[in-house]
């Protein structure tokens, strides 16, 4: 309890230094008061960034442990010896590198699918006033409200006739085309004003030329968040591989990893490497993507 | 309206996807298919098999290596599935009319519905299963549904209780006997508690026992121990009264762990507490579990994962009052079984059968039992190979105590065990985790049993 | 911006635009077009996930066990559910985590998206650091929070203990008890989402044209003032989109509570998604289980479109 509402302290600690100090552009003298806020307020995020990395610390550790010291009672933070080869058994032991580029393969199309189309069609949805454009967008959302888990079946027994479960293309097709990105994109792009669009349609501009033009531009870093999201999502979906991959050279990671959980026991240590090689190329993926929110990439030619 | 047309465009989209859903299943085969089908030994025949995490689960290699041998026409197809979300895997297989041709049925808690509800998904074995039904050294009636088999065991563990000898003759505690009632259980595991610190074990992290956090640890002993017969122990189970577990959670469950012979059932599963690594790395000197445990135990002292002492499987203690008809311990365990596809047909349904039939007799046996898998079949030879197995306990109250036992099973197979299981896990995480009295917990699942129809 | 979601249709066809393009021509070269763009998404949507839903409608009316067609029984299913015990008790479990979970993760996601959005230094290490949760083995999470957890050895009640009266002071069991096992499971499914819509805020604030700020400034707005008048309008839709997926997610938990307490102690984190699964999944009651998950639906479509209502009103 204590990390999580202690989150709002370092507002409250700025606010009370400077009350507009979280807006941006805001120049104000520096008063030793705000010096001290400044100062708390780190301490308080520094003290919760620990608290955040907590958990992937301890996986980070237990990734070396001998596998009966993971879960030991009383925990034990610290390997008595230290098994820094699961990091390389594992690739020779499972099939580490083959899930890997498996996984890469699956969230490098279902990221481009998902960014692509849902940009588009939220252009559609946001920019082009047509007729039914508010009820099919609410059906979009409406799919979202239904847990998968209750639609699987029938979702599968589709793909199965069709032949294409067991193969690559239904992990890329269940996850492309989801209402997430549509919705969210759609949402991203109501931020942007709509006089600009107008204005370019009545200058002759094609709507594909003011899509390319004009809205794209300004969307880096919501694609770079609908990227960011997706990407994860993919690399982590378990339920989804479960379901339709019974060939281990189709597994990604997350399922992968599986594999050492027998009926009656597993081999926790080298889930616990395999979890830990798994979130650094998210983790790559993850700052590229944050280069995109840069401050300033709103202002091109729009006058509130 | 455009819309109005995408809506229409949905629904026809949504009746085809309905449709679709009727081509899944099986073709259903009856009795009649699967007797007359039958293997010639020069066809070339291919059919696929489902396995587990098979890289910690050697079982299904080693059949299907063994079964090549004989059989070098057939080429068997592994297929890996999850160990954890085997079920999850199998329905929608058989709902898409993706299955393999055999596929294992992991318990008998979900054996009903696939067997009968799936109508056809699974092929009708009796006329395989007619070769074991007098056989003394297999049990195969937990598979019977009105007279039918649509799965045979190829493995059927039983539970017994691991004792670590060592540390029972260092503390100068007697070693279970083969006679113990639970009476006797908790008397071993208080001398224990007392004596284990004077042997130098560290009193705070060292338990007398471990009592693993599985639902079926606190039940199944009881519902198997009801009656003296597995009809009475089955109508026990299902006749919605729970009372008869009162007795054995505040003498056993309860008292275990309010007098530190075990670690608690919060700290078991808020620490995800590894029963291997309890027992394994002495922090417990007794442990109930399954007899696939053996084989674990084995390797891990071999890797050095556990540590090195001398160990015993003793039976399950018994209760005071009730005995089992033909004299044996009475303990339990689910059988796990092999099923055909129903959708299989021709030389892959006779490949099938032939497999089955094998996996669930002497053949298959003798290859589970030499990488110490307890087989179903449990014939002399059987058991020499199984006790042949380098570092396996061998004195004769191990042998006695794998080999002979009235095993109940952990679900009696009926329309409503899924229902009562659900209800009953409640009713257990209530009362182990003290949140509600043992009365009140017992009244709650009685009356949720109840309202079902 | 504004009329865009409320007024679909009648706004631009009431100007015609020039001598030869009337309303209807106008009206079609729309619905070209916007068909156009959805065209590549909607295919795929349409097939893959709406067909597969619709179809939960008719099953959530029948008696169904995975394997065959189902059989339409009416309102079985739905008189059942009025007098189930489960149903209700998981029902209510799942608005108690809703009510708590969606404030308190949007109160703090916004704080933390504020302020790594300003000047602070070292906030793409912050921002890295808060998506960390987001992407740690929910089963590693869980491990660490349960020893947090713990009633007496964790960090957590130490601490509490401190305000509390010292080492017999009271604090609360946690994951051992059915009063705060809920609790705990909404603080560590906080922990675990914070980052992920801080994000989505983070992109959402990002399109905010500096010249609005820069404006305000000049007309003498305070910074609270600027906070309410702009940021809050101008996030209007991001925040809708936040606010939408926070609420369908939190009415669908599963994940977390399957590994932190598999619904225990008793039924005490007993949710809606976990009653759908296990009445599907391991009791082979795919049609009971149907209703369950239309029941969530409605739940998520009520909050869902009362938003949207709000949201329209708001902008226009």
């Amino acid at each position: 309890m204590t990390s999580v509402t202690a989150t709002p302290s370092p507002v409250a600690v700025k606010g009370a230094g400077s009350p507009s100090a979280d807006i941006p552009f805001n120049k104000q003298p520096v008063s030793p008061l705000r010096i001290v806020g400044t100062v708390v307020g780190y301490v308080c995020m520094i003290a919760l960034a620990i608290f955040m990395v907590l958990p992937f610390v301890w996986m980070f550790l237990s990734a070396v442990k001998p596998n009966n010291e993971v879960y030991m009672v009383p925990i034990q933070w610290f390997p008595s010896v230290w098994h820094w080869e699961n990091y390389l058994t594992i690739w020779t032991k499972a099939e580490m590198g083959l899930w890997t580029g498996n996984t890469i393969f699956f969230a490098i199309c279902v990221t481009f699918l998902q960014v692509f189309t849902g940009s588009f069609a939220a252009y559609g949805f946001s920019k082009i006033k047509f007729a039914g454009r508010n009820v099919l967008f609410l059906i979009y959302i409406a799919t979202m409200a239904v847990p998968w888990q209750s639609y699987m079946v029938p979702q599968y027994k589709m793909l199965a006739a069709m032949g294409i479960a067991n193969t690559r293309w239904s992990i890329i097709l269940l996850q492309a085309f989801g209402a997430f990105g549509v919705f969210m994109m759609k949402q991203f792009y109501d931020t942007i004003p709509d006089e600009l669009s107008e204005a370019a349609r009545l200058d002759g501009l094609s709507e594909w030329g003011i899509y390319r033009r004009i809205v794209l531009p300004l969307s880096g870093p919501s694609i770079a968040a609908l990227a960011i999201i997706t990407f994860t999502n993919t690399w982590n979906d378990y339920m989804g591989p479960l379901i339709y991959l019974r060939k281990n050279q189709l597994w990604t990671i997350q399922l992968g990893l599986k594999t050492f959980i027998g009926q009656y026991s597993a081999d926790y240590a080298m889930i616990m490497t395999g979890s830990v090689l798994s979130v650094l190329p998210i983790l790559v993926v993850f700052l590229i993507g944050q280069k995109q929110f840069v401050e300033g990439i709103a202002t091109s030619g729009m006058k509130g | 309206m455009k819309y109005t047309r995408t809506v229409q465009a949905a629904a026809i989209a949504s009746v085809a996807a309905m449709a679709l859903a009727a081509c899944g299943g099986g073709s259903g085969n009856d009795a009649e298919a699967v007797a007359s089908a039958s293997l010639n030994a020069d066809t070339k025949v291919e059919i696929s098999f489902a396995g587990w995490s098979l890289k910690s689960t050697p079982e299904f290699q080693t059949l299907v290596d063994a079964f090549n041998k004989e059989h070098p026409n057939v080429t068997v197809n592994i297929h890996e599935y999850s160990a954890d979300d085997y079920d999850t895997q199998l329905t929608t297989d058989l709902s898409g009319g993706t299955a393999p041709e055999v596929f294992p049925i992991k318990n008998l808690q979900k054996y009903y519905s696939y067997a009968i509800d799936s109508n056809g998904g699974l092929a009708d074995l009796t006329s395989v299963a007619d070769a074991y039904k007098s056989d003394k050294n297999i049990d195969i009636s937990q598979y019977n549904i009105d007279g039918k088999y649509y799965a045979l065991p190829y493995r059927q563990d039983s539970w017994v209780l691991f004792y670590n000898k060592t540390m029972f003759e260092k503390a100068g505690v007697a070693i279970p006997d083969g006679t113990w009632t639970w009476d006797d259980y908790m008397k071993a595991a208080e001398e224990l508690k007392q004596k284990l610190p004077a042997a130098g074990y560290d009193a705070n992290s060292v338990f007398p026992t471990y009592h693993h956090n599985w639902q079926s640890v606190f039940q199944s002993f009881t519902t198997g121990q009801s009656a003296a017969t597995v009809d009475g122990a089955k109508k026990n189970f299902l006749s919605g009264d729970y009372s008869y577990m009162k007795d054995m959670y505040n003498n056993v469950f309860l008292k275990a762990q309010d007098e530190g012979l075990t670690v608690d059932y919060n700290t078991s599963t808020s620490n995800k507490v590894q029963y291997q690594a309890q027992f394994g790395t002495e922090k417990a000197a007794m442990l109930p579990m399954g007899t696939w445990y053996a084989a674990t135990l084995v390797s891990q002292q071999k890797s050095g994962d556990a540590n090195k002492f001398e160990w015993g499987m003793a039976p399950i203690p018994q209760s005071s009052t009730v005995k089992s008809d033909d004299g044996k311990p009475i303990t339990f365990a689910d059988p796990t079984g092999l099923a055909i596809s129903g959708a299989a047909t021709g030389d892959k349904l006779a490949a099938a059968k032939e497999f089955v039939q094998w996996a669930s007799g002497e053949g298959g046996a003798k290859a589970l039992a030499a990488i110490a898998t307890t087989p179903a079949y449990f014939s002399d030879s059987v058991v020499s190979t199984y006790f042949g197995v380098d570092g396996m306990a061998n004195d004769d109250q191990s042998k006695k105590a794998w080999q002979e036992h009235d095993t109940r099973p952990e679900n009696y197979v009926d329309k409503k065990t899924n229902d009562i299981q659900a209800a009953l896990k409640i009713m257990n995480s209530t009362i182990m985790t003290k949140t509600g009295s043992v009365d009140d917990a017992i009244a709650k699942a009685n009356a949720d049993i109840a309202a079902l129809k | 911006m504004t009329e865009v979601a409320s007024k679909p249709v009648a706004s631009p066809a009431k100007k015609p635009k020039g001598g030869e393009l009337t309303t209807n021509a106008i009206g079609r070269r729309n619905l070209r077009n916007g068909l156009l763009f959805i065209a590549p998404n909607f295919i795929g949507f349409l097939f893959l996930v709406l067909g597969p839903v619709l179809s939960l409608f008719y099953i959530a009316f029948s008696k169904w066990s995975a394997f065959g067609m189902p059989k339409f029984n009416g309102l079985e299913n739905w008189t059942r559910l009025l007098g189930d015990d489960t149903f209700k008790h998981s029902f209510w479990q799942t608005i108690y985590y809703a009510l708590v979970h969606i404030p308190l993760t949007l109160v703090i996601a916004f704080g933390l998206a504020v302020i790594l959005n300003s000047k602070l230094k070292g906030k793409a290490f912050f921002r890295t650091i808060a998506f960390f949760p987001y992407i740690t083995s929910i089963v590693a999470a869980a491990q660490v929070w349960s020893m947090l957890f713990d009633p007496n050895a964790g960090v957590i009640n130490q601490f509490i203990r401190l305000f509390t009266g010292g080492e017999d002071g009271w604090a609360p069991g946690w994951l051992s008890t059915t009063e705060w096992a809920m609790p705990a499971v909404i603080i560590v499914a906080t922990w675990r989402e914070v980052g992920y819509f801080m994000i989505l805020l983070l992109a959402g604030l990002q399109t905010i044209p500096h010249e609005l700020y820069e404006a305000a400034e000049v007309d003498g707005a305070n910074g609270w003032q600027r906070f309410w008048k702009i940021t809050v309008p101008c996030m209007r839709p991001t925040l809708f989109f936040v606010m939408v997926t926070l609420t369908i997610g939190s009415f669908k938990i599963l994940d977390l509570t399957l590994v932190m307490t598999n619904g225990g102690p008793g039924d005490s984190t007993y949710v809606l998604a976990q009653y759908v699964y296990q009445q599907a999944f391991q009791q082979g009651n795919f049609g009971y289980s149907g209703a369950v998950s239309l029941v969530l639906f409605f739940l998520c479509m009520i909050v869902t479109i009362i938003q949207f209502v709000y949201n329209n009103a708001k902008e226009k």
